[in-house]
């Protein structure tokens, strides 16, 4: 009688320890997540604040190069893209396109100098500069909670928790080479 | 064998730390706020931004931090300075308030990195157009001690301002460029018009306090007065005759309107706890601006 009373008392432990280690591992999965929502959050609000800027600078800009309507046009189009864009991957792209663009612009700014030293593009330059710097260190933040994330609906046993719950793997914000060099304002000459 | 395994979990160990972080991060020193790995500031200017942060921490919780390094090694300028900022800890863990002001003397950058909880009263474009005015002028012509005392006091005056503190006993050289030495010469000027007025007000007082008020007064405006002879003395003796004739009219005049009392105020003196200072966990997020020089 006794003896039935240990035993069954030593499964209800083991089991209730399994459930609760079960429970701890699908916590910490859900915190995870949250995690790389959050920080995709920050990316949302940094691309935002970027495409916000666009319409400023195509004025200043405008202003000094009139006839240079092509790289204008080009500019609009991609901030239209980079706001429309939906998903990660997609908003990844308008990204690299818009950076794309904005690099055009500044070969050809160096054609005008009065544009360049004027305190408004100036100040529209570091605050573009800043803002992509940003994006760079929310996607860095970003990836690096995906990483953490997919690691760990991999491992076992959490990739059991992870398949039954239906947590799935994230995707990284990939950027293109050409993104990750934030333009420099040059003043030597 | 034990050998071989130890050997595998270094290795693992090292493939695993490797990717992860930036390498070439200096770590902060037991002063915290000035770091000065390049070798390029005086103690002076290091005692002064010491203590002028450690006021600030006190009052504000907003930390203001220099770092000057030999090299980035390769690594980023704007990422080096968020790793910097991050690993420093630099502003408060919940106000995110800190500001760090980065030099790479090999490079030739430097990169002011605003934590999240600033980037309202520091948007980049101002901190760009801060280290045009107040920094890269100086730093342009290896003038390390001036461009980065200068700058940070811009920065400081800017931060503390947004507390409501008081900062008028600061001083900031906006450089304009070719104009710069006009200002000088103006506020010698000044200097010499104030020292002026002070010996009249002094020499032509009237009151009976007179006997015993004066002789420490006259230490006073002597010291007072040494300030814009030196710096004049230094420019040209020329200057210096002009100045003392200016300073003698500004004296006459004053002895017309001489008044009853005036006040002096000591500069304060901070003790500064030492011991070392640690960074209160803010984040940034790559708010700030670069420039190279």
């Amino acid at each position: 009688m006794k003896k039935s009373y240990i035993i069954l008392g030593v499964v209800i432990v083991i089991i209730l320890a399994i459930i609760l280690f079960f429970v701890g591992k699908y916590n910490n999965l859900v915190t995870l997540e949250e995690n790389v929502d959050n920080k995709y959050a920050d990316i949302d609000v940094q691309l935002e604040r970027r495409a916000d800027l666009i319409p400023n600078l195509v004025n200043t800009v405008k202003g000094y190069m009139s006839h240079e309507e092509n790289i204008i046009e080009q500019i609009t189009t991609a901030r239209e893209n980079l706001v429309n864009a939906k998903g990660i991957e997609e908003k990844a792209t308008a990204n690299s396109e818009l950076s794309k663009a904005l690099n055009n612009l500044m070969v050809i700014v160096e054609n005008y100098p009065d544009l360049k030293a004027s305190a408004n593009f100036i100040n529209l330059q570091d605050e573009l500069a800043g803002t992509e710097n940003r994006i760079s260190t929310a996607r860095r933040d970003y990836n690096n909670a995906v990483k953490e994330y997919n690691a760990t609906i991999k491992k076992i046993p959490t990739n059991i928790i992870a398949s039954m719950s239906g947590f799935e793997e994230k995707v990284y914000f990939e950027a293109e080479e050409a993104k990750t060099e934030v333009p420099n304002v040059n003043f030597n000459n | 064998m034990k050998k071989i395994i130890k050997l595998c979990i270094v290795g693992i160990l090292i493939c695993l730390l490797a990717p992860t972080s930036t390498n070439a991060l200096v770590s902060p020193t037991s002063e915290f706020y000035i770091n000065d790995y390049a070798n390029i500031l005086s103690d002076e200017t290091e005692q002064y931004i010491l203590n002028k942060s450690v006021a600030l921490e006190k009052e504000t919780t907003a930390q203001i931090v220099v770092v000057t390094v030999q090299s980035l090694e390769g690594n980023s300028l704007e990422q080096y300075a968020t790793e910097l900022f991050r690993k420093f800890g630099i502003g408060d863990e919940e106000k995110n308030n800190g500001l760090l002001l980065l030099l790479a003397l090999q490079e030739r950058q430097f990169r002011v990195e605003v934590g999240y909880g600033l980037e309202g009263v520091l948007p980049d474009g101002l901190t760009g157009r801060y280290q045009d005015e107040y920094i890269i002028p100086y730093l342009k012509n290896n003038n390390w001690d001036e461009g980065i005392k200068n700058g940070y006091n811009a920065f400081y005056k800017k931060v503390a301002e947004s507390y409501n503190l008081e900062v008028d006993d600061i001083v900031v050289n906006k450089v304009t460029t070719s104009t710069s030495s006009n200002v000088d010469f103006t506020s010698m000027f000044i200097l010499f018009i104030i020292s002026g007025i002070l010996w009249g007000r002094t020499v032509f007082r009237k009151d009976k306090k007179k006997k015993i008020v004066l002789p420490i007064v006259i230490i006073f405006i002597a010291i007072f007065n040494a300030i814009p002879i030196i710096l004049c003395y230094s420019k040209g003796v020329l200057i210096l005759i002009v100045g003392l004739i200016v300073e003698a009219i500004s004296l006459l005049v004053s002895r017309e309107s001489n008044g009853n009392s005036f006040y002096f105020y000591g500069g304060g003196s901070s003790g500064g706890r030492f011991g070392g200072f640690s960074g209160g966990g803010g984040s940034s997020g790559g708010g700030g601006s670069s420039r190279g020089f």
